[in-house]
């Protein structure tokens, strides 16, 4: 009796393994899928603009470049201030992300800590937003940008997008769960509401502030329409705009247009590689 | 250092129970005062208004000479040290202690005097410049301690502070809070719902009980004299045994009839009807006749052992506490208690105390 006891848990124990194993790969098929499925119109993006040659809608699609050769990045230059649009870019992004993370989370502080009558109003009613495309409020962005003057200039295209209510929601979970103790702790120690929101919540919500820059950062590096509606001088178009002057009226060259998205899109890559690890955590805080 | 003083402290939550119910204390210039009871019964919430965390409904909050009322938490001179610790976790050690001192604008020369000393006290020293997860439980708690010895406050504030720490470090920190409270001197009251820290830290301790405070006196007064029967359920461990029993006066002393039939005197009170009698299980012992019960369960604790055995006609055990070379009886046997009547504690059908008196002791 002793002897058989042992085999039909080893039995048992290989059938799990196996079916372990059957579940890992499906999960790895189905993600392998996914991850192509998202990455193969870069990929498609990058090996057209490395090509010196050949059909751009060949099919099937070339997997890897023909004559491979930095000529359409030269051309890209060659046609419009990479430069100058670059620090636009730069200008409007880093000044999103500053005005977004100020205004989200001044915002969010009394919503999630203070007790005011019609809190749950007013959190209700910038969740609300968040059902509308913003192309929506861009009638009405525009009207009140052009009547306060502000056409045409980094204030206009930045201003109306920094109270964001994904911004706002990331936040307000933040500074929930900061535990009520430390809180106390705090104004037994002596410290008034700003010393409480600046030495101890701004410090302790990190993750999510790290998260909502790398969230603001890629929106705005990315936006398209609302600049070009807003800018009217060229000298002030994000990179996003300007590459578009790529495709003149007369010619339409494909190679050298993917090779301006590619130079559009490297830098938010660069630093999204270097902070996705922030970015997730972020995500891990609000669905907690 | 000063005193306290409670007058008719009420609290009632918006829309909602009132959960303190007119309570009034006077806590003595460098004292250490415990409130002690069981969850939910007020301690805490009486605590938090001390330190300003929680607007009080109704009554006065006095330190000192003045009315804290509606002084804010940091200007009351009191200094509060968390269950939780709520040691600031991005901040080093140094500068958790430091920073009550820093935001009163403090320099740093006095910052840093005031740190090295208080961490000399708690020997922390060599943790300054660590965060607080790189901390154990205890040293936590030390730092929690150091951040309010800083700031040198008139009144400490305990609010269970002991009660995350492993049963062997809290024996540990309960001598070093006491002989830290002998060093400073300082007013400290103290929040615990357990009945061994209350009963060794306290000079004074507050039973609560649903909002109101049931009896404040010195641990062996209200050991050997309980006001009532909850403090005379509270405190001990274990509880103190209750029999119901039919008395009558009989002179200078009342006369019980014990479950069994026996007849019991005690000299010294006077009281009749139905009423409790209530005796601790140090002052129960196995004799030859008394009281008939059937034993139930033996405890071994090494030093003591407790048995538990059932009166008749009775649902709860009696616990009875004996030495640990003092023979006992086995589970499942007969036997009979004796009562020291000197020992027993009368209370009336309101669950208040029948004093007797003196001599009777």
């Amino acid at each position: 009796m002793e002897k058989t006891l042992p085999m039909p848990r080893a039995a048992t124990a290989k059938k799990i393994n196996m079916n372990k194993l059957a579940n890992r790969t499906l999960h790895y098929l189905v993600l392998t899928l996914l991850a192509v499925i998202t990455v193969y119109p870069f990929w498609w993006t990058l090996v057209t603009a490395l090509s010196t040659s050949g059909d751009v809608f060949t099919y099937p699609p070339r997997m890897w470049p023909e004559n491979p050769g930095l000529d359409n990045f030269v051309e890209v230059f060659k046609t419009i201030d990479v430069i100058a649009f670059y620090k636009n870019s730069i200008i409007i992004s880093v000044l999103t992300v500053a005005g977004t993370l100020i205004v989200c989370s001044m915002a969010a502080y009394p919503l999630a800590r203070m007790q005011f009558p019609g809190r749950n109003i007013v959190f209700g009613a910038i969740l609300a937003t968040m059902i509308l495309p913003s192309e929506v409020n861009f009638l009405v962005n525009f009207i009140t940008v052009s009547k306060l003057g502000m056409g045409d200039t980094y204030t206009g295209v930045i201003l109306p997008g920094l109270a964001g209510a994904v911004g706002i929601f990331l936040m307000k979970q933040a500074f929930e769960a900061v535990p009520n103790d430390l809180v106390d702790a705090a104004r037994v120690d002596g410290a008034t509401e700003w010393q409480i929101f600046w030495h101890i919540m701004l410090p302790l919500a990190r993750p999510a502030l790290a998260a909502l820059t790398i969230l603001t950062l890629v929106a705005a590096w990315n936006q398209y329409i609302w600049p070009s509606i807003v800018m009217a001088s060229p000298d002030k178009f994000p990179l996003s705009v300007g590459v578009l002057y790529l495709s003149g009226a007369f010619s339409f060259k494909i190679r050298v247009v993917a090779a301006g998205a590619v130079l559009t899109v490297l830098p938010i890559l660069i630093v999204f590689l270097f902070t996705q690890r922030y970015f997730l955590r972020g995500f891990d805080g609000a669905v907690k | 250092m000063a005193e306290l003083k409670l007058k008719q402290i009420k609290k009632t939550y918006d829309e909602g129970p009132t959960v303190i119910h007119g309570v009034d204390l006077d806590i003595r210039d460098g004292e250490f005062m415990v409130f002690v009871g069981p969850s939910g019964c007020g301690k805490s919430t009486m605590m938090r208004m001390i330190a300003g965390l929680e607007d009080i409904s109704a009554g006065e909050v006095w330190i000192g000479d003045t009315l804290a009322n509606d002084v804010p938490p940091a200007k009351r001179g009191v200094a509060m040290v968390f269950q939780s610790y709520a040691l600031y976790p991005h901040m080093t050690v140094r500068e958790n202690m430091a920073f009550g001192l820093k935001l009163a604008g403090k320099s740093k020369k006095d910052i840093d005097d005031a740190v090295t000393r208080a961490s000399d006290i708690l020997q922390i020293g060599h943790l300054l410049e660590r965060k607080p997860k790189a901390l154990s439980g205890g040293q936590r708690q030390r730092v929690a301690i150091g951040r309010a010895i800083v700031r040198k406050p008139d009144v400490f504030l305990f609010d269970e502070p002991l009660s995350n720490l492993d049963a062997a470090l809290r024996v540990q920190m309960r001598i070093e809070l006491t002989r830290l409270h002998q060093d400073l001197g300082s007013t400290m009251i103290y929040v615990t719902h357990d009945q061994v820290e209350a009963m060794t830290m306290g000079d004074r301790i507050a039973v609560f009980n649903a909002g109101r405070i049931e009896q404040v006196g010195t641990p062996l007064e209200l050991y050997q004299h309980p006001a009532n029967l909850f403090v005379a359920g509270f405190l001990g461990s274990p509880r103190m045994n209750f029999l119901p029993v039919s008395a009558s006066i009989f002179g200078h002393s009342t006369s019980i009839r014990l479950p069994g039939g026996e007849l019991l005197t005690l000299p010294g009170a006077r009281a009749e009807g139905e009423l409790t009698l209530g005796i601790r299980a140090e002052h129960l012992r196995f004799a030859e006749h008394g009281v008939p019960v059937t034993v139930d369960l033996v405890e071994h604790l090494g030093d003591v052992q407790i048995v538990y055995a059932r009166a008749a006609g009775q649902s709860e055990p009696l616990a009875i506490k004996l030495g640990s070379d003092s023979p006992a009886p086995a589970s499942g046997s007969r036997a009979w208690l004796a009562i020291d009547s000197a020992q027993c504690h009368l209370f009336g059908q309101d669950g208040q105390a029948i004093r007797r008196t003196e001599h009777a002791f």
